[in-house]
């Protein structure tokens, strides 16, 4: 089926090139120059496991064409994904929908032929009635253009895997329409794989998205919230996480203690959510969700307080090693990095921050240019008193403690897990836990 | 192996059943002579699911008994568990007396060194405190251990919980006692590889608390946006669907309802709030509070439907409540949602009829100036709402076309999402609910 993908960002892009593996022919449409650029060269314009690969071959097959262009993008299908960017508003906790509405509108104005649109982009309740109405206002007399709502459910580190073989497919569709037998046949091999498909409203598929974010975030506070609570009463969150986990109610994933989530997406869907329910009058049953987003900033704040205490007090001159920029590992995306948000708290307070990630140097450094960045792990840790363990590269734990060349006495706040309390305390190291 | 189980209520009594099912010699004691009588005659004294059967089986092989007297158990076991109860004292925190008061029974008889095991939920430090006062009352001295492994009952499947659960832990602080209690469970690892969960008492103490706060918090965040999927007209049910398919996230508590009761989360929740503010973690008891917070407000708002569904004011309306227990499946009604909901309709003034499957004597004790009825249609004999306040499957199997002649105004809210909307909405009848469609 010929579909286009209208937004080749970090949803876009693997969006596209999944799309593609399994059969389609696939348009990508991006108003980035340099994006369009990266991948008309068979390049991932950001790092992402397979993506190049799957670029490459979508390539090769003819199958993955890209355009900057909304009259190729309306010529090549009857078919349209909206997977643009929404995030924070720069005043407030709603999504700031402007892009969307922009490539609506854009694409509105030069579709030809009846068509189907359908939104992935995380978006609040009642966003597809919104965009129904001002596309209908705009499309050429007698063009008729039907919404659907599919929000997606792809994690950065796995987006391709997880664009061929979902965990589940949300469809919100209106009574009437001919979305679902349209997708149905887009997505059957996914559904003949066994991935269930939800068919619901717009509104109710929108706010799956969101919904599921939220409780992410919810299940990462409340483990983090627990943390705290073991530091104060002697027990030990990793046995208590491992013992609460085994219930099926409950289970294994996500109950790691930590610095906390980041990124694009679980803070920005978090406080849609919130703004979404005050906007509705439901705002009272939400707080809980303000207590989540509380939780998650204190374990920054904490890692900070810590660094400062392992300083004597005051950070003012002091050599400060971060290993760590990405929100989380097998990415190169520092949106709302928790690593990057603490090197700088601690360049705020004074401190000399050094800071190494494997992937995500470039973005970081665009991001934070006042930090001082290394060109590996080791050299970050030269004469550092303290190393912040910020995120959980695998690599990190790999590397031999006594092979660094710190401060005397130095101290390593382990913010993700994982570094060895024995190997480090015996390599001279003082460790400390968030 | 010879063990004691001290409490023989639906904690002990099951665990003490349990213990002899798996091939120990089992002795249950509990100070009232009533209930070791009863059990003795192979019955529980409440109701519980295949308990009577596994009493009655074990009562009969010799490996199981029930008794009053302390000093012949104090003789009998290795291990002796603590399965008495920890209610939530005024504060909020857990109120330890009945652990104190079976380790002071205990422990003057206590000749030989023996492990005390722990059951009950209780603050972080209890088991030392318990284990200080145990050696200086014993006999047997330093020769005391005590040692926590956390119960994970739930009411309705305690039986299958004791004898197949999720995972079994233990936070012991010698050698000796986990060999013991690893010896102990054997049978139950052995037979379906139960996971083991081997930590340090503290945390011990307080995985079964933290396991309820999270479930307690979980249903909280489903109700809370059952309340939104309501205000913006989407379904809770698809979306609770949808979202369940993340295996991050589970399938599991994600219906919206009354949210919960009954004598462990809410207990739990409030004993960790309590102890977070106690401990100067605001974050977390911001948190725990949030969580209670929509869960009150779950029972106000089934009162505003329901008083929003009979035309705007409760006072003088016939309202038939359907379901008393907290849950279905038991007869338990401590801090029941149900029970709250029909509280608080008939202080606003309506006429309450209540009906419920198994809970109805409980109900009439904790709640006697409420009026009951011999059955669901007869609670609904001229109501003006009918409301589902617990979900017993067997309010779903009720014909609703047998009932619209009977009622004043065919009208039913379901809190509980129990009931076939389409099928009554078909009937003639107005559904109402909490954030999902009919």
């Amino acid at each position: 089926m010929n579909i286009t993908i209208i937004g080749c960002g970090r949803l876009g892009a693997p969006y596209a090139a999944g799309m593609a593996s399994l059969g389609h022919h696939v348009l990508g449409l991006d108003t980035d120059p340099d994006t369009i650029a990266a991948l008309r060269a068979g390049k991932a314009p950001f790092a992402e496991p397979g993506l190049a690969e799957a670029i490459t071959d979508g390539a090769t097959s003819g199958r993955l064409t890209f355009t900057d262009s909304y009259a190729d993008a309306a010529g090549h299908a009857t078919v349209h994904f909206l997977a643009v960017p929404t995030p924070q508003s720069a005043d407030s906790d709603h999504h700031d929908l402007s892009i969307l509405f922009t490539a609506a509108d854009s694409l509105a104005q030069h579709l030809r032929q009846d068509s189907l649109v359908v939104v992935k982009s995380s978006v609040p309740a009642g966003t597809c009635a919104r965009i129904a109405a001002r596309m209908a206002e705009i499309a050429p007399p007698g063009i008729t253009i039907e919404v659907a709502a599919s929000p997606d459910f792809m994690r950065e580190g796995c987006s391709i895997a997880d664009v061929r073989r979902p965990t589940r497919i949300v469809l919100g569709v209106q009574l009437g329409g001919t979305a679902e037998t349209t997708l149905r046949e887009l997505w059957a091999l996914s559904l003949a794989a066994g991935v269930s498909l939800v068919v619901t409203d717009w509104a109710t598929a929108e706010l799956c998205k969101l919904a599921a974010n939220a409780f992410l975030a919810t299940r990462i506070s409340y483990v983090n919230a627990l943390s705290a609570f073991c530091g104060a009463a002697g027990a030990n969150v990793t046995d208590l996480a491992a013992a609460v986990g085994h219930d099926p109610r409950i289970g294994s994933d996500y109950l790691t203690p930590g610095l906390g989530f980041g990124g694009s997406c679980l803070s920005k869907d978090l406080r849609g959510f919130v703004a979404l329910a005050e906007a509705l009058g439901v705002g009272d049953s939400f707080r809980l969700l303000t207590a989540v987003d509380n939780i998650n900033q204190q374990r920054r704040h904490r890692a900070v307080t810590l660094t400062v205490e392992a300083l004597g007090g005051d950070a003012t001159g002091q050599s400060v090693a971060v290993w760590g920029a990405a929100f989380k590992p097998g990415i190169d995306d520092v949106r709302d990095s928790p690593a990057l948000d603490v090197a700088k708290r601690l360049h705020q307070a004074g401190a000399a921050v050094t800071v190494y990630d494997p992937q995500a140097m470039d973005l970081a450094r665009a991001e934070r240019p006042e930090l001082i960045y290394a060109a590996d792990p080791v050299t970050a840790v030269e004469h550092a008193r303290v190393l912040l363990h910020l995120t959980a590269w695998p690599q990190f734990a790999t590397i031999d403690p006594a092979t660094l060349r710190p401060a005397p006495h130095p101290v390593v706040i382990d913010g993700r897990g994982g570094l060895s309390r024995t190997r480090w305390t015996a390599a001279g190291w003082s460790v400390r836990p968030l | 192996m010879r063990i004691t189980v001290i409490g023989a209520g639906h904690l002990g009594a099951t665990h003490a059943a349990g213990m002899a099912e798996i091939g120990h010699d089992v002795i249950g004691v509990d100070i009232d002579p009533a209930k070791a009588d009863t059990l003795n005659e192979g019955r529980s004294w409440f109701h519980e699911p295949e308990l009577d059967e596994l009493l009655a089986r074990n009562l009969q092989t010799g490996r199981l008994r029930f008794t009053t007297d302390f000093k012949h158990a104090a003789g009998h076991g290795q291990v002796h568990f603590l399965a008495v109860g920890t209610p939530s004292g005024p504060d909020g925190a857990y109120d330890l007396d009945q652990l104190h008061g079976a380790v002071n029974e205990l422990a003057p008889y206590l000749e030989q060194p023996c492990l005390i095991v722990g059951k009950s939920t209780v603050s972080p430090g209890t088991a030392e405190s318990l284990e200080r006062l145990a050696r200086a009352i014993a006999p047997a001295g330093d020769g005391v251990d005590v040692a926590w492994n956390p119960e994970f009952l739930r009411e309705g499947t305690a039986v299958a919980d004791t004898l197949t659960p999720d995972r079994i832990v233990i936070g012991t602080t010698t050698a000796e006692a986990e060999r013991l209690l690893r010896e102990l469970y054997s049978p139950i690892i052995r037979s379906h590889g139960c996971p083991l969960v081997v930590t340090d008492r503290i945390t011990a103490e307080m995985v079964k608390a933290t396991a309820n706060a999270y479930l307690a918090t979980r249903i909280s965040f489903v109700n809370a946006v059952a309340e939104m999927c309501a205000a913006v007209g989407a379904n809770v049910t698809d979306l609770g669907g949808a979202i369940g398919h993340d295996i991050r996230i589970g399938p599991h508590y994600l219906a919206p309802g009354l949210g919960f009761g009954g004598g462990c989360l809410p207990k739990d929740l409030h004993a960790f709030t309590r102890q977070a503010d106690t401990g100067g973690i605001t974050p977390a008891a911001t948190l725990f509070r949030a969580v209670d917070t929509i869960n009150q407000h779950m029972r106000r708002r089934a009162v505003e439907l329901a008083r929003a569904a009979v035309g705007g004011t409760l006072t003088g309306r016939a309202i038939a409540v359907w379901g008393a227990a907290f849950k279905a499946g038991i007869d338990d009604v401590r801090d029941s949602p149900a029970l709250d909901v029909a509280e608080q309709l008939h202080r606003a003034g309506a006429q309450v009829a209540i009906y419920d499957p198994q809970a109805l004597t409980e109900a009439r004790k904790a709640a006697p100036h409420l009026a009951y009825a011999s059955s669901a249609v007869a609670a609904a004999n001229r109501a003006h709402l009918v409301v589902v306040a617990t979900g017993w499957p067997e309010f779903a199997a009720i014909d609703p076309d047998a009932l619209t002649s009977t009622v004043a105004t065919p009208t039913i809210l379901d809190t509980r999402g129990v009931i076939d909307g389409a099928r009554w909405a078909a009937a003639g009848w107005s559904v109402h609910g909490l954030g999902s469609r009919p």
